[in-house]
C-alpha cells in the first residue's frame, strides 16, 4: 500500500487534511501524558492537604489517564515502526525497512529514546495498577503522588529532552537499523521488558516508603501493602538477569554469560539490595523491628536503579552493553541527585518515626539469620559498587586509567556467596525468637551429613578445585535442609489428620504457600550456584581449525565440518559452516554457527552454534572461514552444567509465583 | 635492548599464521588481559582482530617456553598497568584491594555488637509495679478461697 | 534537632560528592587515551611490506631499525577509521611538505585490506611511505589502542611522545619541533 507522509514544521499552514502525521500524533500523546501526570500530581497533593477524598480519587483517575495516553504513544510508535515511517526521528535512527517484523517491533526499545518510552509506559502501567487495586489506606494517596512524581520525570524526559517523535524534515529512504547485536536473537523481545518490569516494579515499594515517611506511619502497614509488589519486582528482575545471561551466552560468541561488565554490575546492585529487603521485611512483619533499615533498603534499591539507568545511558562508564551517550545524561544525573537528597533527607528528618524497640531473644534465631543475610548482601553490594566506580574515581582524582575486572569481583563475591549458601541452609531451619539447642543439634547432624555426602561424591568424581568443591558441598547441605523443612510439617500433618504421608505432603504444599514458595526459590538458587561453579571452574576453551570433511576431536566429541553455507536475507548476509557434533559414532546435533554482516553496520556479529546437553554444552563460534573454502576456524567451548543456570532461574521465578498465589481458604 | 628485539617478517595480507590451534591455557591467560581496542572485554572474550592476534601471540610465546608472568609483563610493558584486569597493589589502588574486606568485616562486627545489645535488651527483666503485683496476688488469693 | 541537621548535612554532602564525580564523568573522554608506558624507551623492531604504490621508490619491505637515526614520526591509520583518519590526512600532507627534509614520516596501515588502503591513498595522495600491518602485530608490539595513533621518535630511537586519537596541526608541529630541538 502506498502511503504518503508529509512532515512539516508545526506552524506550516499548508497541512494537507486527511493525512495522519504520526510524529505529531505521538508527540501529542506524550504531551497529553505530561499534562495528565502534572494534573494528577497537583490534585493529589492538594487533595491530601485538604483531606478531600474526591481530589485524591481524581489523582488516581489521572494515573489511569496517563497510562492511556502513554499506551496511545506506544501504539503510535509501533505503527510508525511497522509502516516504516522514517519521518519519525526515532524510527529513522533505529529501524530499517529491511528488518523482519519482529525486529521492527522490538526496535522500539533498541534505542535510547524508545527505551525511555517503554520505561515510562511500564511505570504508568504500574501506577495505574496501584491506583486501581491498592487498598484504601492513609498511605495510598501519597503513594499515588510519588508514583506520579517519578512518572513526571520520565514523561518529561520523553516530552522535552529526548523526544522519539521528533519529526524528520527529509525522511530518508531507509533508517539506520538497530544495533546488530540487538536484532540477532529473539531474547531482545523479552529481556528488556523483563528488566523494566522488575526495576520499575520496585518503584511501588519506594512510593509506599516515601508515603510512610511523609505521613509518619512507618509501621508494618506499608510493608504488608507492598509485599506483593516487592516480590513481583524482585522476581522480574531476577528473571531479567538470568535471561540477560542467556542472551549474552547465545549472542556474544565467547561462550560466557556473565563478565562483571559495568552494566551487568549496575543492574545487579538493586537486585542485591532487593534480595536483602525481601528477607528483612519478614523481621519487621514478625517482630516489628528494623523499620528504619527496611525504609533505608527500599530507598536505596530505588536509588540504585536510577543510578544504574543514569550510568548506563550517559556514557560515563564504558560497556559492551551500553546505550551510548546523549543529552539525557545530565538530566538523569539531576534526577538521581534529587531522589538521593529528598528520599534520604526525608528518612533523616523522620527518623524518630522509624525508631523501634529492637530486641532479640537470641542471636541463634530466624531473626539472627535474616540479619546476617542482610549484612552479607550489603557487603556484596558495596564491593560491587566500589569495583564498578573505582576506575572512574581514580581517573577523576589522578587522571590515571586503571582496570578493575572479573578477578576482583570474583574474589569479593565468591566467599560471600558461599556464606549466603550456608546461611540459606541453616536460616529457614531456625525458629523465631530462640532456637532450642536440641533441635539445632539434630538438624546440624543432618545438614553435615548432606554436606559430607555431597562433598565426598564430588571429590571422588574428580572435582578438586576449592570453590566448586565448597559449592557442591553446600548444595548438599542445602538439599538436606530443604528435606528437613518439608519432613517436619508433613509428619506433623500426617499425625494430626491421620492421613497418609503423601496426601499430608500435598496438603502442606497446598496450604503453606509462602514457605513452600520460598523453598522452591532457594532450590532454584542452589541449582544456579552449582551450575555457575561447574561452568566457571571447569570450562574448556580452545580454538581449532576444522578442515571440511575431516573430523577433529574436541573433549570427547568429534567435530565434523561438512560444508560452508551462506544466507542472504534482506537485513543481513551470513556466512557459516555446517558442523556435526558426533559422540560415540552418533551425530548428536548439526550446528550452524555463522558470521553475520548486517546492512548499514560495519561491525560483524557472530551467531554461535550451541549444543545443549544435560551435563555440558558444546559451544561453537566461528572465527574465520577460509576464502578458498577448505577449512574454518572455530572457537570451541565445553561448559559443564550451563543449561542448569537457565533452569534454576525458571525454578526461582516459579517459586515466587507460587509464594504469591492465593492462600488456602481457612478452615473453621 | 636485545630482550625487546622481536624480529619477525610479515607476509602479504592473507598469509596463514603458524598458530591457529589454541589450547585452553592460551584462553586462560587471555582471560586475564584486557582487550586494548575493545570497550570492556577481555582478550579471551573479544572477537576483534587485535584480540585474535594477541591470542596467537600468547600461543607463540607459550610454545617458546615463556611463563605466564613473562607474557603478562610483555603486554604490561607496552600497554601499561591498564591491560591487567587487577589494579596494581600500591598507592591509591590499595583502596579497592582492602576496602571491601574492611567493610565486610566492619559490617559483621557492627552486627555482632547490635545483636549483643539487642539480646541484652531482650533479657532485661520487665519492670514490675510492686504495688499492683501485690494487689493482684491478694485478689487471686481471695478468689481461691471457697 | 541537631542530630537531624547533621544527618541532613551528611546526605547533602554525599549527594554533592557523587554529583561532582558523575558530572566530571559526563565530560567527553576518550576511553582509550591511556598513557603509554613506552615513553622514553625504545620500541620493538619490525619488518613489514610497503603498500604497493611505495614499493618502487622504497623497496619491498621496510625495516624499522633502518629508520632510526633521524627524527621519526610514525602514524598508525586505517581506511575504516572514520572520521578521524580522514580529518587527519590533509594535516599529514602539510606536515610532510613542511618537514620532509628534517623528519621522516612513515605510516602504518593497521588491520586493513590492500584495496581499501589504496582508495584511501588515492584520495589523499600521501607522499610518505606506509607499510601494511594487516593483522595488527606491529600495533600490539607498540601498544596501539586504536586508530589513529601517532608516535614521535627521537633520533636515538626512544619514544618522545605518543598521541592517541585524531591529531591537530598544532600538536604535529609542536612535537616535531621538540624532536628537532632535543638533539635530533
Amino acid at each position: 500500500m502506498c502511503q504518503r507522509r508529509f512532515i512539516r514544521p508545526l506552524h506550516d499552514p499548508t497541512t494537507v487534511v486527511g493525512v495522519i502525521d504520526l510524529a505529531q500524533l505521538g508527540s501529542t500523546a506524550v504531551l497529553l501524558a505530561v499534562g495528565v501526570t502534572i494534573y494528577g500530581l497537583l490534585v493529589g497533593v492538594v487533595g491530601i492537604a485538604q483531606r478531600d477524598g474526591r481530589m485524591t480519587a481524581s489523582s488516581r483517575f489521572a494515573s489511569h489517564g496517563a497510562f492511556v495516553a502513554l499506551t496511545l504513544a506506544v501504539a503510535v510508535m509501533q505503527i510508525a515502526l511497522l509502516t516504516n515511517d522514517f519521518g519519525v526521528s526515532y524510527v529513522a535512527d533505529t529501524s530499517s525497512r529491511f528488518s523482519p517484523t519482529w525486529v521492527k517491533v522490538v526496535s522500539m526499545w533498541a534505542g535510547l529514546e524508545g527505551s525511555i518510552l517503554l520505561w515510562a509506559w511500564i511505570l504508568a502501567g504500574y501506577g495505574s495498577l496501584l491506583a486501581g487495586t491498592a487498598p484504601n489506606s492513609p498511605l495510598r494517596p501519597w503513594a499515588v503522588v510519588v508514583m506520579s512524581g517519578v512518572q513526571l520525570f520520565f514523561v518529561g524526559v520523553i516530552g522535552l529532552v529526548a523526544n522519539p517523535f521528533a519529526p524528520v524534515l527529509n525522511p530518508p529512504f531507509d533508517g539506520a537499523g538497530p544495533n546488530p547485536l540487538l536484532q540477532n536473537h529473539w531474547m531482545m523481545a523479552i529481556h528488556p521488558v523483563l528488566m523494566y518490569l522488575g526495576v520499575v516494579g520496585l518503584t511501588v515499594p519506594f512510593a509506599y516508603a516515601i508515603a510512610a515517611l511523609i505521613t509518619g506511619r512507618s509501621g508494618a502497614a506499608w510493608m504488608r501493602e507492598t509485599r506483593t509488589w516487592t516480590l513481583t519486582g524482585w522476581a522480574f528482575l531476577s528473571a531479567a538477569i538470568v535471561a540477560g545471561g542467556w542472551w549474552s551466552y547465545e549472542v556474544l560468541g565467547w561462550g560466557g554469560y556473565w563478565a562483571w561488565d559495568p552494566v551487568e554490575n549496575l543492574i545487579f546492585l538493586p537486585w542485591l539490595t532487593a534480595t536483602a529487603l525481601v528477607h528483612s521485611v519478614q523481621v519487621q512483619e514478625r517482630r516489628r523491628m528494623l523499620k528504619g533499615w527496611n525504609v533505608f533498603l527500599v530507598v536505596l534499591t530505588f536509588n540504585l536503579s536510577i543510578l544504574s539507568t543514569f550510568l548506563i545511558r550517559s556514557g560515563v562508564l564504558s560497556s559492551v552493553h551500553a546505550f551510548g551517550d546523549g543529552p539525557i545524561g545530565p538530566v538523569f544525573l539531576g534526577f538521581f541527585l534529587v531522589v538521593t537528597v529528598v528520599a534520604f533527607g526525608l528518612a533523616a528528618w523522620r527518623r524518630t518515626s522509624l525508631r523501634d524497640q529492637a530486641e532479640l531473644d537470641s542471636a541463634l534465631s530466624r531473626e539472627g539469620g535474616f540479619l546476617l543475610n542482610n549484612v552479607l548482601f550489603t557487603a556484596m553490594a558495596f564491593a560491587v559498587l566500589l569495583g564498578t566506580l573505582f576506575p572512574l574515581i581514580v581517573e577523576a582524582l589522578s587522571g590515571d586509567k586503571v582496570t578493575v575486572g572479573a578477578p576482583f569481583f570474583d574474589r569479593v563475591s565468591v566467599p560471600l556467596w558461599l556464606a549466603v549458601l550456608a546461611l540459606m541452609a541453616i536460616g529457614p531451619l531456625l525458629p523465631w525468637r530462640k532456637a532450642a539447642s536440641q533441635t539445632v543439634r539434630t538438624n546440624l547432624v543432618w545438614l553435615l551429613l548432606g554436606g559430607v555426602v555431597a562433598g565426598l561424591a564430588t571429590y571422588l568424581g574428580g572435582v578438586r578445585r576449592p570453590y566448586p568443591l565448597a559449592t557442591f558441598t553446600l548444595a548438599g547441605v542445602n538439599l538436606a535442609s530443604l528435606a528437613l523443612l518439608l519432613v517436619g510439617p508433613v509428619r506433623m500433618r500426617a499425625r494430626a489428620t491421620g492421613r497418609h504421608v503423601l496426601s499430608a505432603a500435598v496438603e502442606v504444599v497446598r496450604d503453606q504457600r509462602r514457605k513452600v514458595g520460598s523453598m522452591i526459590v532457594h532450590f532454584g538458587v542452589v541449582i544456579i550456584a552449582v551450575a555457575v561453579a561447574a561452568s566457571g571452574g571447569y570450562r574448556v576453551d580452545t580454538q581449532l581449525r576444522l578442515p571440511f570433511g575431516e573430523a577433529v576431536t574436541f573433549e570427547g566429541y568429534q567435530l565434523l565440518a561438512r560444508e560452508p553455507y551462506s544466507e542472504s536475507l534482506p537485513q543481513r548476509v551470513s556466512h557459516g559452516a555446517v558442523i556435526d557434533v558426533v559422540r560415540d559414532g552418533r551425530v548428536l546435533a548439526t550446528l550452524r554457527p555463522r558470521i553475520n554482516e548486517f546492512r548499514n553496520a560495519r561491525q560483524q556479529v557472530t551467531t554461535p552454534g550451541v549444543l545443549y546437553r544435560p551435563f555440558e554444552d558444546v559451544y561453537l563460534s566461528l572465527s574465520q572461514i577460509d576464502p578458498d573454502g577448505r577449512w574454518v576456524i572455530v572457537r570451541a567451548v565445553r561448559s559443564p552444567l550451563v543449561t542448569w543456570i537457565w533452569v534454576g532461574g525458571l525454578v526461582l521465578v516459579l517459586g515466587t509465583v507460587y509464594a504469591l498465589g492465593p492462600g488456602p481458604v481457612p478452615r473453621r | 635492548m636485545p630482550r625487546r628485539l622481536l624480529l619477525f617478517t610479515l607476509l602479504a595480507a592473507g598469509a596463514v599464521m603458524a598458530q591457529v590451534e589454541l589450547s585452553p591455557k592460551v584462553f586462560e591467560i587471555a582471560a586475564r588481559l584486557r582487550c586494548p581496542v575493545c570497550i570492556s572485554e577481555t582478550v579471551a572474550q573479544s572477537s576483534s582482530g587485535t584480540a585474535e592476534e594477541m591470542r596467537t601471540l600468547i600461543a607463540t610465546k607459550l610454545a617458546a617456553g615463556e611463563s605466564q608472568q613473562q607474557i603478562f609483563a610483555y603486554f604490561q610493558q607496552r600497554y601499561g598497568d591498564w591491560i591487567l584486569l587487577d589494579p596494581p597493589r600500591r598507592g591509591i589502588y590499595l583502596v579497592v584491594w582492602l576496602l571491601p574486606g574492611v567493610v565486610a568485616a566492619g559490617l559483621v562486627l557492627g552486627l555482632a555488637l547490635l545483636v549483643a545489645e539487642w539480646t541484652r535488651r531482650g533479657r532485661r527483666p520487665i519492670d514490675v509495679d510492686e504495688d499492683a503485683l501485690a494487689a493482684l496476688q491478694r485478689g487471686m488469693a481471695q478468689q481461691e478461697r471457697p | 534537632m541537631n542530630r537531624t541537621a547533621l544527618l541532613l548535612a551528611i546526605v547533602v554532602l554525599v549527594a554533592a560528592v557523587l554529583g561532582a564525580l558523575f558530572n566530571w564523568g559526563l565530560t567527553p573522554r576518550d576511553a582509550r587515551d591511556v598513557a603509554s608506558p613506552l615513553i622514553g624507551r625504545t620500541l620493538d623492531e619490525w619488518e613489514a611490506p610497503l603498500l604497493p604504490r611505495y614499493q618502487a621508490e622504497w623497496g619491498e619491505t621496510l625495516r624499522y631499525s633502518d629508520l632510526i637515526g633521524r627524527p621519526l614520526v610514525v602514524n598508525v591509520w586505517a581506511s575504516w577509521c572514520r572520521p578521524a583518519c580522514y580529518n587527519e590526512a590533509p594535516r599529514w600532507k602539510r606536515a610532510w611538505d613542511a618537514y620532509q627534509d628534517h623528519v621522516l614520516i612513515v605510516g602504518v596501515n593497521f588491520q586493513d585490506t590492500p584495496a581499501d588502503a589504496t582508495s584511501f591513498l588515492d584520495r589523499f595522495e600521501k607522499k610518505f611511505p606506509s607499510v601494511a600491518d594487516p593483522r595488527g602485530r606491529i600495533g600490539i608490539a607498540w601498544g596501539v589502542f586504536g586508530v589513529p595513533e601517532t608516535y614521535f621518535i627521537r633520533a636515538d630511537g626512544t619514544l618522545s611522545h605518543k598521541h592517541n586519537g585524531e591529531i591537530d596541526m598544532v600538536t604535529i608541529e609542536r612535537q616535531i619541533e621538540a624532536l628537532l630541538e632535543g638533539g635530533g
